[in-house]
């Protein structure tokens, strides 16, 4: 795009020192975080001293360790059921016409419009009543339905680019439909299944407003654990904890970006 | 054509439906039926326990909508902090996402959207404790204000720590939505409008600004609908002192156990939701008509 204001504008100048000094704004709460974590007693920015020594202390805590594996395990089930689930519905929305298409879709977009705390408290209160409670199911069940509408859109926009007349052919020439689908048109869309899936996990990984409700002090997935922790303590152990989550988020987010590119998610 | 191949095959259910139904299984029946359980639970008198088609009642949402308390204290409370801070995020992302829009270097840009965007990968939590080692009492930030001469500011905890919270979770999203605006302006619509010798403020207002304010009213009401409903920032920013309906409705549920309330306020906290996205969109539709 050309620039819109004109060469050695003084207005620029101000403009390109306002713009970066946000930037680093908005990333320092993180840099501090990682910084704080290495206080060797108590959690002050700047640091006091360096130590590794509550990395040592988070890795062998018995609760972190849990709440990060749960964290993983529900996040892994979440992004399978919501990628599965949306597979098909896309298949549905983009290959058949049937009326009421635009109702439906916006309506499995719907979890999107929805403040996450009221579903919360809406599926714990089901869970009850259903007698499941504060369950491995319950949460994966909430984080489903947050995380679906996200390898729905990945998905949706990968189908729309593929041409059905070779999985038409497959099947004329007595492939079962299903099996056509999967050898002709899947590996397709491998990528916005995948980065979908990726998608869910990480909506999945960060949730914690809708996780609040169905955890339990001895049952917590990580964010829900790190808040709990925030709310009575303050030493660097949780600023090594919290570290050690950055770096698996960024993780992922080198993995979406090779994917499908980093706007998915905010789009 | 696949569809008629299906149908062979599975008889009487239309392949679309087939395909539709796990979707609308956790839509309807895992999303649906506990928003409706939740709605029951809103009607339901206060004392009694709920049953599935029970006794009705609007006193839950009356208690709320009509007692001076909540209307001022926490719905007002709850428009009001997110109202400034998404001014805010709007007074900072605005210029912030002009700035990357027109960043030459698309390598330099990419960085740029990769670290304002990086924070929104990032849980809520962990955010809000960022911000906290910011705010302290001890922390950089009061110090860098008293080194400037200003008197001990107290920024956590509190009003403040709230709107400046909200405001950083506000911004990447801002700045994302608002740099998709800017990069759609019309570069030789700019280009003529300085060739034909506009100054840069006439040419801000008369150009930039007016192609660029359907997104910021889009991008503001996204923000807004973000804060009114948080829970994090309140709670460990404003240390449960500033009462907004997103962490109150967990409180009143799960801590004081008044779960027929709680539902009430979800659902007022929703209609407020819908409300602000509908006259968004619906001003946004109209302005485009006249247009």
């Amino acid at each position: 795009m050309a620039a819109f204001r004109k060469p050695r504008d003084p207005g620029r100048l101000a403009l390109s020192a306002f713009g970066a000094f946000w930037v680093l704004v908005m990333v320092a709460p993180i840099l501090v975080i990682v910084a704080a974590s290495f206080n060797p007693r108590h959690i002050v920015f700047p640091p006091e001293g360096f130590t590794l020594a509550w990395y040592g202390k988070a890795l062998g805590s018995e609760n972190f360790v849990r709440a990060f594996l749960l964290s993983v395990k529900i996040g892994v089930v979440a992004a399978a059921a919501s990628a599965a689930v949306a597979l098909c519905a896309a298949v549905a929305i983009v290959r058949y016409p049937f009326r009421g298409k635009e109702a439906i879709v916006q309506a499995l977009m719907s979890p999107l419009l929805i403040p996450t705390v009221v579903i919360g408290l809406a599926i714990y209160q089901a869970a009850i009543m259903v007698g499941i409670g504060r369950s491995f199911l319950a949460l994966v069940i909430g984080h489903v339905i947050i995380a679906f509408p996200f390898p729905l859109r990945t998905i949706m926009a990968n189908l729309q680019g593929t041409d059905p007349s070779l999985e038409e052919a497959a099947i004329m020439l007595g492939e079962h439909p299903v099996r056509a689908f999967f050898k002709v048109t899947f590996p397709q869309v491998r990528m916005g299944v995948a980065g979908g899936a990726l998608l869910s996990f990480i909506v999945s990984w960060n949730n914690y407003p809708l996780s609040i409700f169905l955890s339990t002090p001895e049952f917590a997935p990580l964010p829900v654990e790190i808040f709990f922790y925030l709310q009575w303590q303050f030493e660097p152990l949780i600023a090594a904890v919290s570290s050690i989550t950055i770096v698996f988020s960024i993780l992922l987010i080198f993995a979406v970006e090779r994917m499908i590119g980093l706007s998915a998610f905010t789009r | 054509m696949s569809a008629a191949a299906t149908t062979a095959r599975l008889p009487r259910i239309a392949p679309q439906w087939l395909l539709l139904a796990p979707a609308g299984l956790l839509l309807g029946g895992l999303f649906g039926f506990p928003l409706a359980w939740l709605a029951q639970f809103s009607l339901t008198p206060p004392g009694t326990q709920p049953a599935l088609l029970g006794p009705v009642t609007l006193d839950n949402y009356a208690r709320f909508l009509g007692d001076a308390f909540y209307l001022e204290r926490i719905l007002w409370t709850t428009i009001r902090v997110s109202l400034l801070s998404c001014a805010i995020a709007v007074a900072i992302g605005y210029p912030l996402a002009f700035w990357v829009a027109q960043t030459r270097s698309q390598k330099l840009k990419a960085a740029l959207i990769a670290a304002i965007v990086c924070p929104l990968w990032l849980n809520t939590v962990i955010r809000a404790f960022g911000v906290m080692l910011l705010l302290f009492d001890n922390g950089p930030v009061v110090a860098l204000a008293e080194g400037v001469g200003l008197p001990p500011l107290q920024l956590l905890y509190n009003e403040t720590g709230v709107v400046i919270g909200l405001a950083y979770l506000a911004i990447p999203f801002f700045v994302i939505a608002m740099i998709g605006v800017i990069e759609q302006i019309d570069a030789r619509q700019v280009e003529a409008a300085y060739s034909l010798g506009a100054s840069g403020p006439y040419m801000f207002r008369r150009v930039i600004l007016p192609a660029t304010l359907p997104g910021v009213l889009n991008g503001f009401v996204l923000i807004f609908c973000i804060s009114i409903a948080s829970f994090a920032i309140p709670q460990l920013l404003g240390g449960g002192k500033v009462p907004m309906l997103g962490m109150l409705i967990y409180r009143t549920a799960n801590v004081s156990g008044n779960v027929a309330f709680a539902s009430a306020m979800s659902f007022i906290l929703l209609a407020a939701t819908i409300l602000s996205l509908s006259v968004v969109t619906i001003a946004l539709k109209r302005a485009a008509a006249r247009r």
